[in-house]
């Protein structure tokens, strides 16, 4: 027994049900026989490492999914041992430089290479190249992108790279533009909640429209917390009804607890309650990037629309500054106390002129 | 050190006595010295040599020039010259008393100094007779009338001096003609308390006619004395000169009492057997109940107290001679050695001359013995402690340092602590007295001690310091100087920077409280600004409380500046090379958001909670990560952010669900096939659903299970086999092997690690020989890729 969202996802590209159109490039690529390195990107939960395995898949056959873990030891300039895991099959590999943190250079220049140098022996039953999946290429450290820049062109003979991250914005123009860049989008509300009518089906579940509408709506168009949804539904209450009551996360529960609270009542008093919540799911490590789309978002929907605009500068400014400083809760706590100052000003000053009004 | 100098001048004495005076300035002054010498002698050597070889009164140069073309002469001069050369300096420089003699006792005398003297330098010899009016001349002649004769000293001087009749004397005798000599101003010098020059005993210590003041019952003295050390710090001419000046140690369970009962009966313990007494470690409490079992003792405590004074004190009241070392000497490991050798010998020759029996190690300032100079040197200091044969003494500041952690086991442990305010008072009451100062008041007298944080040292060097500029209106100024120079601990300063006392400071003031700790003050600045209240400025006199919402703006500037200040750190530490932001950043982090909310602390300053929710966010990340690999090749598309994101809420979900349904086998199985599937295991579980615990009154969900399912949890999965991916390490176990068969288990795991999982895959094609022989291939391979 396995979660729905890991026992529906597609191994080949016959089986995806959305970007139809993509797959098919995708598979004319492989049946060519040689590609060029692969940069995919796109919102999480919209199948980015589907299509990897997928692609993977009509590249090598079935062999592709007899997995192993790897652990890797190095070491670094200064003599600091690191440890990194890869997951791998016979002809590819998976790995995650930015586990290792800044010296993810390291690995890319020790392991990347390695197996960049090795060619294959019988070229003639497999591909002439392996391929390597460099996932959260947007968190490597500069220096680690650059390390990757020339390995990609030296050893384009013995391997390809399929880079994989969110968004190519962290990802240096030199490399890019040594990729061919596929863009994954999210699936629409009507694509999710036609997955899911698929999966209920063969689960043997009922499920309203509406509700299916729902999930899609509320899983942010992420496919698999979509996926996660519904089984949490179907779990709780087995004839699914239109108003059943989706589970959320437990983080954007609380979070959006933690803006509410924010909304309600502008004190100093709330300002230090707050930062508790925040160091929380700070602990929890939630990125404080989502920490801050979640508030601003919960924020916005509760509060006056002459301010919208000015507060989300404010949050803006405020999640820039967080990307250059390095202590998240500085940032976010400018932010709230921001929004508070903005928030009462305006209230006070519609008070006093409600006031003028019965005068 | 200067005082132990000082007494050696004062007190006269004609016996030999063998000091080891070990500070750095001493042993500069006779290098250079020797130096000095040798480079004089080079000159003159022809000179010299050809003096001793042919006896004449003076040598005309030109016979020196015709003797130096004889081959035969030539050779022996260069054997004259090499042994000269080689003859070195005063076997024990240093080592005797200088007399103070009477004013130009030496007045109408001609010295002539052959030899290497035993204790003085040629040059020093010299500087001393002319001190006292004695001339000194290179060649013997009528008018010479006496020859001070050393080591090696030349044959045809004694000679002649045996012709001529001059008196050939030794240096003591010549020491002793110093003191003896009646001065050209009238009468014999009174000898400094014959009694204690009669008994050896107490050569060394001051006796109480010459320094205490406080029993001096001479006037003359005091002024004599206060002549000789009017340039003198107070700290140094007012160092207590008798246990019973010490301040803040009367007491009858005082430090210092408790190290004169050790002292006292350390002979008696240790001193009689010849054996190796094995200095025994203990531990506990009542360790420091039998003092006598310790060869050592440790005094602690912070500087200024008076421990060195108080060592070196009870060692001149029990008539112990002290060796004292301390930071200015080298101590490594060799050089100790060096040192407890040195320590024997005089121990032995103390022995034969039965004349002072009873020596006492101090080593000052333990805890200075770090780095790569001092190498070994605790460890070395342990070792002389465990084998020594006399009571050593050692002295720090810091007892907790780990270092002197190792050594307070094999020391009787003395902790000296800061005199009450009260105490010192007194004190400086008796100093200013003596100084005829009278016009400080007690309320100043008692800041100023405070402001020194009760440290007897820097409050008579205030103290000294304000009477040079001292007015009486200077007082509040004088305090307030010393005030900058103690620390406070960073709370304080957190309150303080927000308090309305800095409004009126400059900018330079308030920045100095950032670098008490650039690295912490924000930290707590951040934690505490919204705890003040701020205060309007009070230039404008109107009591009118804040309004909320002016409140929430200056919050929010504060915050703001914080912010910024944070991006400016960053740029700081991340380049590493851009530290001239540094004061950039205090404005930003300290000086601006504490202008903005300046007021007063609701409650007592917080420590930063940014340390432990760091270590927190960084524990549950590494758990994260662990189980991110755990669970990698069932959702091969997913890192870990994600994982966390997305999957951890059903999974907790789908995993506690059935469980708390009722106490069912068919559930529990559930929820462990779940894991099975996921190549979970049982802690792993465990961690889910602590990361699924929010808040400080967050409900774990496993602990509310009842403990039937919870038991019946852990006996199903241990009844079944779990086959993972990865290889569980048992720490216990690994930490057990790892001295053993360390190499071997490495192994071990990584074969583990690289077994293939096949899925179902494994019948379908031909792939199953390749996935073997891969399998064989492994390890080997991946000893390549290292």
């Amino acid at each position: 027994m396995s979660l729905w969202c890991d026992k529906y996802r597609p191994k080949t590209f016959d089986e995806l049900d959305y970007q139809l159109q993509q797959a098919e490039l995708l598979q004319t690529i492989v049946a060519s026989g040689d590609f060029p390195h692969f940069l995919i990107f796109g919102p999480s939960g919209s199948g980015k490492k589907t299509r990897i395995t997928c692609l993977l898949h009509a590249l090598y056959g079935d062999g592709i999914q007899s997995l192993r873990i790897e652990n890797h030891e190095y070491e670094t300039p200064s003599k600091k041992k690191i440890e990194i895991t890869t997951i791998g099959s016979n002809f590819h590999i998976q790995v995650n430089p930015s586990d290792v943190g800044i010296y993810d250079r390291v690995v890319i220049q020790e392991l990347i290479k390695t197996i960049a140098q090795t060619r294959q022996i019988n070229s003639t039953e497999q591909r002439a190249f392996k391929v390597i999946v460099i996932v959260e290429v947007d968190k490597l450290t500069r220096d680690a992108q650059h390390g990757l820049r020339r390995t990609m062109e030296k050893y384009v003979g013995s391997c390809r790279l399929v880079l994989c991250c969110n968004s190519t914005s962290r990802v240096i123009p030199a490399i890019r533009s040594r990729c061919l860049a596929i863009r994954v989008a999210a699936p629409t509300v009507d694509e999710i909640s036609g997955i899911l009518k698929k999966v209920a089906t063969i689960e043997g579940i009922q499920l309203p429209v509406d509700l299916a509408n729902r999930i899609g709506e509320k899983s942010q168009r992420n496919l698999r917390r979509a996926l996660l949804m519904l089984q949490s539904c179907a779990t709780q209450k087995v004839p699914l009804t239109k108003d059943q009551q989706i589970v959320e996360p437990d983080w954007e529960i609380y979070l959006r607890d933690t803006a509410r609270m924010i909304g309600e009542q502008q004190t100093p008093q709330r300002i230090l309650e707050a930062r508790e919540r925040l160091y929380e799911l700070i602990a929890h490590c939630i990125p404080a990037e989502v920490i801050f789309k979640g508030l601003l978002d919960e924020l916005l929907a509760n509060c006056d629309d002459l301010l919208k605009s000015q507060i989300t500068q404010t949050a803006a400014e405020y999640e820039h500054r967080l990307r250059q400083g390095s202590k998240e809760i500085f940032h976010l706590e400018a932010f709230i106390a921001k929004y508070m100052c903005i928030y009462k000003q305006h209230m006070q000053s519609m008070a006093a002129g409600l006031d003028d009004c019965f005068d | 050190m200067s005082d132990i100098r000082n007494f050696f001048k004062k007190v006269s004495t004609p016996n030999k006595k063998r000091t080891r005076d070990d500070s750095a300035d001493r042993e500069e002054i006779t290098s250079t010295a020797k130096l000095e010498q040798k480079l004089s002698t080079k000159i003159s050597k022809e000179k010299i040599v050809s003096q001793t070889k042919t006896n004449i009164n003076t040598t005309p140069p030109k016979k020196m020039k015709t003797k130096e073309t004889d081959p035969i002469e030539k050779k022996k001069h260069l054997e004259n010259y090499k042994s000269f050369i080689n003859r070195g300096g005063p076997v024990a420089p240093g080592s005797k008393v200088i007399p103070d003699g009477e004013k130009n006792c030496l007045k109408n005398l001609t010295f002539v100094i052959s030899g290497v003297l035993e204790s003085l330098e040629r040059d020093e010899c010299k500087i001393l007779i002319e001190k006292y009016g004695g001339r000194v001349t290179v060649a013997l002649s009528g008018k010479t009338n006496y020859l001070i004769a050393g080591r090696e000293s030349s044959e045809g001087k004694l000679n002649k001096a045996r012709e001529t009749k001059i008196a050939v004397i030794s240096e003591d005798d010549l020491l002793e003609l110093i003191q003896t000599r009646p001065g050209d101003e009238g009468t014999p010098k009174k000898k400094v308390s014959t009694t204690a020059e009669s008994s050896s005993m107490q050569l060394k210590r001051k006796s109480s006619s010459t320094v205490s003041k406080s029993t001096d019952p001479s006037p003359m003295k005091i002024q004599k004395k206060s002549d000789d050390e009017s340039n003198l710090l107070w700290a140094d001419k007012y160092k207590p000169q008798t246990i019973k000046n010490l301040i803040g140690q009367q007491g009858e369970k005082s430090c210092v009492q408790k190290l004169i009962v050790w002292l006292r009966d350390w002979y008696q313990h240790h001193g009689v057997s010849d054996e190796k007494v094995k200095a025994k470690s203990s531990f506990g409490f009542n360790r420091n109940e039998n003092p006598a079992m310790f060869k050592a003792a440790l005094l602690s405590g912070p500087p200024g107290i008076g421990k060195t004074t108080a060592a070196q004190l009870v060692c001149q009241h029990l008539n112990y001679e002290y060796i004292e070392k301390n930071a200015s000497d080298q101590r490594s490991k060799k050089s100790m050695t060096n040192l407890s050798s040195d320590t024997y010998s005089v121990v032995n020759l103390a022995n034969k001359s039965s004349t002072i029996s009873k020596y006492v190690l101090i080593m000052d300032e333990v805890d200075g013995v770090a780095g790569n100079e001092d190498r070994g040197g605790v460890q070395e200091l342990i070792s002389l402690i465990k084998r020594s044969r006399i009571p050593i003494i050692c002295i720090c500041n810091d007892r907790q340092h780990k270092k002197i952690r190792s050594l307070a086991s094999y020391c009787y442990d003395l902790r000296f602590y800061r005199p009450t305010i009260l105490q010192i008072r007194a004190g400086m009451l008796t100093i200013l007295h003596r100084e005829n100062i009278e016009n400080i008041k007690q309320d100043v007298l008692d800041e100023i001690i405070q402001s020194c944080n009760q440290d007897i040292r820097q409050t008579i060097h205030s103290l000294n310091l304000w009477s040079t500029h001292g007015t009486t209106n200077a007082n509040k100024l004088a305090a307030k100087m010393i005030e900058k120079t103690t620390n406070t601990n960073p709370f304080e300063l957190c309150r303080l920077s927000f308090s309305d006392e800095l409004r009126e400071k400059s900018l330079s003031d308030k920045s100095d409280i950032f670098f008490y700790d650039y690295r912490l003050m924000p930290l707590l600045i951040q934690e505490n600004y919204l705890q003040c209240q701020p205060h309007l400025s009070t230039s404008n006199n109107q009591k009118r409380a804040l309004t909320n919402l002016e409140h929430l703006n200056l919050i929010s500037k504060a915050a703001d500046s914080i912010a910024l200040g944070d991006v400016c750190s960053q740029m700081i530490f991340s380049k590493n090379d851009s530290w001239s932001l540094l004061p950039y950043q205090s404005i930003f982090s300290t000086v601006a958001p504490c202008s903005y909310v300046r007021g007063h602390l609701r409650g007592m300053a917080n420590f930063s909670s940014y340390f432990g929710q760091r270590s927190r966010a960084n524990k549950n990340a590494r758990v994260l990560n662990e189980i991110e690999k755990h669970i990698c090749l069932k959702v091969a598309s997913i890192n870990k952010q994600e994982f966390n994101l997305d999957y951890l809420t059903y999974l907790n979900q789908a995993l506690v669900t059935p469980l708390k349904m009722a106490s069912q086998d068919k559930n529990v199985e559930q929820c462990i096939s779940l894991l099975d599937d996921y190549y979970l295991n049982r802690d792993d579980f465990q961690t889910i659903i602590e990361l699924n615990t929010w808040g400080k009154t967050g409900r774990n969900q496993y602990e509310q299970l009842d403990t039937q399912t919870k038991s019946l949890l852990t006996r199903t999965y241990n009844k079944t086999n779990h086959r993972t991916p990865y290889a569980i390490v048992d720490i216990k176990k690994l930490k057990k092997s790892k001295g053993l068969m360390d190499e071997e288990s490495d192994e071990e795991q990584e074969e583990e690690a690289s077994v293939i999982i096949d899925e179902n895959t494994i019948e379908e094609d031909a792939m199953i020989k390749i996935a073997k022989n891969r399998e064989i291939n492994k390890p080997t391979k991946k000893s390549r890729n290292k």
